[in-house]
């Protein structure tokens, strides 16, 4: 049997690396937002039309239906935290069922992201050539690939979790603790992009 | 990887944060500035643009403080994480209020 020495932080080196990861993905987004942020109001007027009137970038999103969307991921943010305490107290029911609740939510917020993809550029127009639709995209899209990364790992965790490649338990849920971590990091990104982008 | 649990040494014991009411807060002040902006929008309400902006800021860092205190259990957990968190989280408001203002 190996031993392994104890962290030297006193931390487990999982969990402390994937607060690293989210530290990077941190820096990461700023930098995207921030490129959107400068590019956003730089297309000359008349670039975006609507009804037949010049409108700005911003003015082509779909600001309600966004808003149900976001709680849509905020909801699936509660689930996976409602997962952890259940599989802390041994409650797989609750655990299990609250993980298929996350995946759902997760699934039908990039259904209507890929939606919302469709009207802004069959219907709306909208180019990846104006600095308002490359700056967007590239944002929105490099989120979506994070929650599409999240789901991948969510279906790998529930093969788990329904017992295909052993189990959870209140003494093993390391997996779920660091899934969490995650995916509230990538709630946590679209709630800032809802404001920044959708809203100011 | 072992599926072995290691107890964070600076863990600390604590009840579980009241999840329900922290989903309504967030889903309730995503609604308020959801209002505010369609009302602002439509006209309904006049408020300075730079205003608008600095209610939004400061309302969705409050929404990433919740998730990052209760979701993340910052609150509950070592300081290195809200240390290892924090400081790129602060460059990033930093680097886009300059940007805003």
């Amino acid at each position: 049997m190996t031993v392994h020495p104890p962290p030297s932080l006193g931390l487990d080196n999982r969990k402390f690396g994937m607060w690293g990861f989210v530290s990077s993905e941190v820096l990461f987004f700023s930098v995207l937002i921030a490129n959107f942020l400068v590019l956003s109001k730089q297309d000359p007027p008349g670039t975006f039309e609507m009804h037949g009137q010049i409108v700005s970038g911003r003015e082509l999103l779909d600001i309600p239906l966004t808003a149900f969307n976001t709680f849509v991921l905020l909801t699936s943010s509660f689930t996976v935290v409602i997962a952890l305490k259940a599989i802390q107290e041994d409650k797989q029911f609750l655990f299990r069922l609250a993980l298929l609740i996350t995946g759902a939510f997760g699934t039908f917020f990039i259904g209507v992201q890929a939606y919302e993809y469709y009207q802004l550029i069959a219907v709306e127009g909208l180019s990846f050539s104006s600095l308002f639709g490359g700056a967007f995209f590239t944002l929105t899209g490099f989120h979506g690939a994070h929650v599409v990364g999240g789901l991948i790992w969510l279906l790998i965790i529930l093969f788990k979790a329904f017992g295909v490649m052993g189990g959870f338990s209140s003494k093993d849920y390391m997996g779920i603790e660091i899934f969490g971590l995650y995916w509230h990091f990538v709630d946590i990104v679209w709630l800032l992009l809802f404001s920044l982008v959708y809203l100011i | 990887m072992s599926g072995e649990y290691h107890e964070d040494a600076e863990l600390k014991e604590h009840k579980h944060p009241n999840y329900f009411a922290v989903y309504i807060a967030l889903a309730a002040i995503t609604a308020l500035i959801t209002i505010i902006e369609m009302m602002s929008h439509n006209g309904i309400i006049n408020v300075p643009r730079a205003s608008l902006i600095t209610i939004y800021l400061i309302f969705s860092i409050s929404k990433a403080v919740l998730v990052a205190m209760f979701y993340m259990h910052l609150k509950y957990d070592s300081l290195l994480y809200t240390v290892l968190f924090g400081v790129p989280a602060i460059f990033a408001v930093v680097f886009f209020t300059l940007i805003l203002i």
